[in-house]
This record gives C-alpha cells, sequence and structure tokens, in this order.
C-alpha cells in the first residue's frame, strides 16, 4: 500500500500562504476525510501532493520519493477535482465515451468495465460532449474518472458537491464496495462532513494551511459527548464542563461537552434520564477550527 | 477485475497525430477548395496574373500556431491531469512539431503543384508577387523549405505565447512581443515578408542565403521551444470551474 507524505509543505501565491509548513503522512488502504473551512488549504495540498502544483517549500513524497516531476508517483495519484480535467477542449473527441476511452488510455489502473458500469449508474450519455453536461453531469463524470481510475492513491476533492442527494449516494456506496474489493489509499476533502463522515476512517483537519488534527475518525468522536434531556438536568450535569455547542427546543436541550464523562457524571446522567452519546463530526470539526491560528 | 496497463512514453505524440494531424489533409483540403473558388470568382472579373496560393499560404501560419498553442494551454494540463510529467510531455513536443510541420508544410507545397497544374491548363500565369528562398513556385525542395521554417517558428511562437498566457496575463502579453520578433526574424530571412501578415523586415535579415535561412529559422525555433520549456517546467495546473 502507497504511503501519501507531506513533510514541512508549504504553498505560496504570491504573499498568500496557502499550506504552511504542513507535515502529515497518510498510510496506505485507508479512507481519510480532509476537513477545512472555506480557503483553508484542502486544494492547494491536494494539488501538491498529486503533482499539479510545485511545492514553494518542503516535499510531497509517495513511498519516500518525490512526487513532482515523477512519472513513476503521479501515475499512481489520481486528482479529481469538480471538472474532472478531462478531454473538454480536445474537439472533437471531448464526448463521454472519449473522456473515459482517454482515461483508459493513459491511468495504468483502469477498469472499463467498471467505468461504463458507473456511467450506466449515473445515467450519464456516452455520446454528450462534456461542454453540454450540466454541473450534475460533469460531476457525475468527475466520479467516474475518478472510481475507475483504481489509482492506488484516490484524491476527491469535493468533485461530487454538484451531485443531487440521490447521486451522491448512489457515490458514496460505490466508493465503499469498490474500497472494499480494492483496498487503496483515498482522500475526501469535503464540506458535507456528516453526510460523508461515515466513510472515513481517519480525519485530517487544517486550518490556515496549517494541520489542526490527525486522528482515527472514532477517537476523534469520541472526544466529546453529545447530552440530550430536560434542559434544566442537562444544565446540572454539563456544569464545569466545556460545552462548545447548545440547542434547546421547548423543555428539551442538547449539549456538546468536549471530553468524556467520568463515572460519577456518567451516574448521574443516567439518573436524571439524559441520553448520551457521541458528538457529530460536524460540531468537533467547527470547534476545532475556531480561532484556531496553528497546529495543536 | 482492473487491466493494468503500462502507456508507453511515445502516447503522446500518438494520441495528438491520431487526433490532429489525421484531420490536417482534410483541413488544408477545404481551404483549397476556398481558396480555388475566390480564384475563379476573381476570374470571372479579370485576368488571374499571380498565384493565389502564395496569398492564401498566409493563414495556413496561424493554424500553426493554433496547434502549438493548443498543445500548450489545452494538452499539457490534460496529460498532467491524468499522471505525465511535464518533462515527459515537453520532451515529445519537437518530435510532435515536426510532424505537425512536415504534414502541413508537404500539403501547402502540394499546393503550389496542384495551382501549377491548374494555372498551365488554363493558361494563366503562376507568377510569385513577392520575394521568397524560391524564385518559382516549382522549386518545390526550396518551397518545402521555406514552409518548414515558417510553420516550425509559427507553431512554437504560438507554444510559447499561449503557455505564458497559461501561467500569467502580464507575462502572455509580453509574450505577444517576443513570438511576434521570432516570427518577423524568420519572416525577414526568407525574404517573404512582404507576404506575412506583417509587413516588417528585420534590418540586415532580409533574404540571405538559403544555408544562413536555414540556420536562423532552425535558431529560432529552437529558442522559442527552449522557452516553452522554461514555461512548462513547473507550470501549476489551474482549477476550471464548471
Amino acid at each position: 500500500m502507497s504511503i501519501l507524505e507531506a513533510r514541512d509543505l508549504t504553498l505560496r501565491y504570491g504573499k498568500t500562504t496557502a499550506v504552511d509548513r504542513l507535515s502529515v503522512r497518510l498510510d496506505g488502504g485507508k479512507i481519510y476525510g480532509l476537513l477545512g473551512r472555506n480557503g483553508s488549504g484542502k486544494t492547494s495540498l491536494l494539488s501538491v501532493l498529486a503533482g499539479f502544483r510545485k511545492a514553494s517549500g518542503g516535499e510531497a513524497l509517495l513511498d519516500g520519493d518525490p512526487v513532482f516531476e515523477n512519472r513513476n508517483a503521479t501515475r499512481r495519484i489520481c486528482l479529481i477535482r469538480e471538472t474532472g480535467d478531462s478531454v473538454d477542449d480536445d474537439w472533437p473527441y471531448n464526448r463521454v465515451r472519449d473522456a473515459l476511452a482517454f482515461a483508459g488510455e493513459v491511468r495504468p489502473y483502469w477498469d472499463p468495465t467498471y467505468a461504463a458500469g458507473l456511467t450506466d449508474r449515473f445515467e450519464l450519455s456516452m455520446g454528450k460532449r462534456l461542454g453540454q453536461l450540466s454541473r450534475g453531469q460533469r460531476a457525475a463524470l468527475a466520479c467516474v474518472l475518478g472510481l475507475a481510475s483504481r489509482a492506488p492513491v484516490t484524491l476527491f476533492d469535493e468533485c461530487y458537491l454538484g451531485l443531487d442527494a440521490p447521486s451522491r449516494y448512489t457515490f458514496y456506496d460505490e466508493l465503499l464496495k469498490d474500497f472494499m474489493e480494492h483496498p487503496r489509499t483515498i482522500v475526501i476533502s469535503t464540506h458535507l462532513i456528516e453526510e460523508v463522515s461515515r466513510l472515513f476512517e481517519e480525519v485530517v483537519v487544517i486550518h490556515a494551511g496549517r494541520l489542526v488534527v490527525q486522528e482515527d475518525a472514532e477517537e476523534l468522536r469520541s472526544r466529546g459527548t453529545s447530552v440530550i434531556g430536560p434542559a434544566e438536568a442537562v444544565d446540572r450535569v454539563t456544569s464545569g464542563l466545556v460545552v462548545t455547542g447548545e440547542k434547546r427546543l421547548g423543555p428539551t436541550k442538547s449539549a456538546m461537552v468536549l471530553g468524556e464523562f467520568d463515572g460519577a457524571r456518567r451516574t448521574a446522567a443516567e439518573e436524571a434520564g439524559l441520553e448520551l452519546g457521541p458528538v457529530a463530526l460536524q460540531d468537533l470539526f467547527v470547534h476545532l477550527t475556531e480561532g484556531v491560528g496553528g497546529p495543536t | 477485475m482492473s487491466t493494468i496497463t503500462h502507456p508507453r512514453s511515445s502516447i503522446i505524440t500518438r494520441h495528438r497525430v491520431e487526433r490532429e494531424v489525421v484531420w490536417m489533409p482534410v483541413t488544408i483540403g477545404v481551404f483549397a477548395l476556398v481558396v480555388a473558388a475566390i480564384t475563379a470568382a476573381v476570374s470571372v472579373f479579370g485576368t488571374v496574373t499571380t498565384s493565389a496560393w502564395e496569398v492564401a499560404s498566409q493563414l495556413p501560419r496561424f493554424y500553426a500556431a493554433g496547434i502549438g498553442g493548443y498543445l500548450m494551454g489545452v494538452h499539457l494540463p490534460l496529460y498532467i491531469a491524468h499522471g505525465f510529467s511535464r518533462r515527459e510531455f515537453m520532451g515529445q513536443s519537437p518530435g510532435y512539431m515536426l510532424i505537425v510541420v512536415t504534414s502541413l508544410s508537404l500539403l501547402m507545397t502540394l499546393g503550389y503543384a496542384l495551382e501549377s497544374v491548374l494555372y498551365g491548363w488554363l493558361g494563366w500565369e503562376q507568377a510569385l508577387s513577392n520575394t521568397h528562398l524560391f524564385t518559382e513556385p516549382t522549386q518545390y525542395p526550396l518551397v518545402l523549405i521555406e514552409f518548414l521554417l515558417l510553420h516550425a517558428a509559427w507553431f512554437t511562437g504560438g507554444m510559447v505565447v499561449i503557455g505564458a498566457f497559461y501561467r500569467d496575463g502580464r507575462l502572455g502579453v509580453a509574450s505577444i512581443l517576443v513570438g511576434l520578433a521570432a516570427v518577423l526574424a524568420v519572416e525577414s530571412t526568407l525574404g517573404s515578408s512582404a507576404s506575412a501578415p506583417f509587413t516588417v523586415t528585420v534590418p540586415g535579415m532580409s533574404e540571405l542565403p538559403v544555408a544562413q535561412a536555414v540556420t536562423v529559422g532552425v535558431a529560432v525555433s529552437a529558442v522559442l521551444l527552449a522557452m516553452s520549456w522554461l514555461l512548462a517546467r513547473d507550470m501549476p495546473l489551474r482549477s476550471k470551474k464548471s
């Protein structure tokens, strides 16, 4: 399994630093969630990791070898951006079938049968020109190109945002199914955290171009506890703890608390009839990236 | 079941030839028919005394520049996005350029030959209006050499200009001047600047002997190729919006 790594990676656009001395190691055979707010540097990071851009400093490595201008590395990496970076302008060879044929010729791990099946599932017309596809259809084609590439390292940069909800779920199902059959390293950069979080084995959160946290998804979720029940009881049990979010509907209140409940507090909560559970990854993400200026 | 294939390094040239060069005879053929139709229309109102193909040959230079520009602005990003390196792509660009330029130049030379047959049949004189490496349009080796040098300069000029625009708009604007200067230098050495879209000649470079003109033409194209490599070697891929 391929190991993708950023070592002290920096990417600047003029005076703007998009990625700031970021180090992260993505071991093979996992689905990673790459989370960050708008402008946090997710796309920039993925662009450097895939060799689309040269780093201003530091290194992007695949199995210890530099990625940039290294065909042995880049042929094993597939970065899928929203438009799919396909044959749009290669007229007259710019139909859906041409996009698949082109990928088939240049992607070493391409599965044409799987690509054809996915094209049917997303109801894409083979004869349609890429310029005539709707945003959703473009996104679907991008997903097909990414999944059927079967690249040992596949990076999805919010490519599925244009899909409608049923198509997004089709994508998630296909991704998980194909990952189980053909384990590889998959990174999903997304804003739709709750929708995709069930797929994540590990989560990487970046903010202002810096790594905030890299952690197993379950462990990250266990960093917080959600408490639901009568408002008065919730307030009493959570008193003295760091409450990062609250919602109230009539007499019922839910609070998100950082850290695990200790034995006594858990007993008190149960006696008060409160419901305890894991926190939503999205809530943790919001908390983790609030006012964060650098690495933790 | 995955089919693991390893694309050969020549695949970029093969792709481009299959997708573009094969269409060139059709494109130039249609172009020749349009030129013939215009010439026929002119002959209705007067006598044709000069080569129409000589005048028409100005346009395919832009075609050569367009293919060179497309190579940098469209195909380079496409292949990088699909796992090729810039070095690999640009390493194949001289070979591809030679195929494009040779094909186009052969077709344009063939145009003179066909025109010669047609004019002879109609009793028209196939005279040249401007100076060239050749003095008669039937001096086919010299006609071919002139087209090769011209098209190579325009092809590589297109690469530099579009490559520069892809990187940065201001760099692109500046590169137009470089491209024009390079093309004008080649046009001047061939003595064909009067037939070019730009009628400026470079002092001291007009109508050089064939060997010197070839040297200048090859050197200019080589310099432009080197400049396109400088533009491409760390070119970042832009994000397209859907």
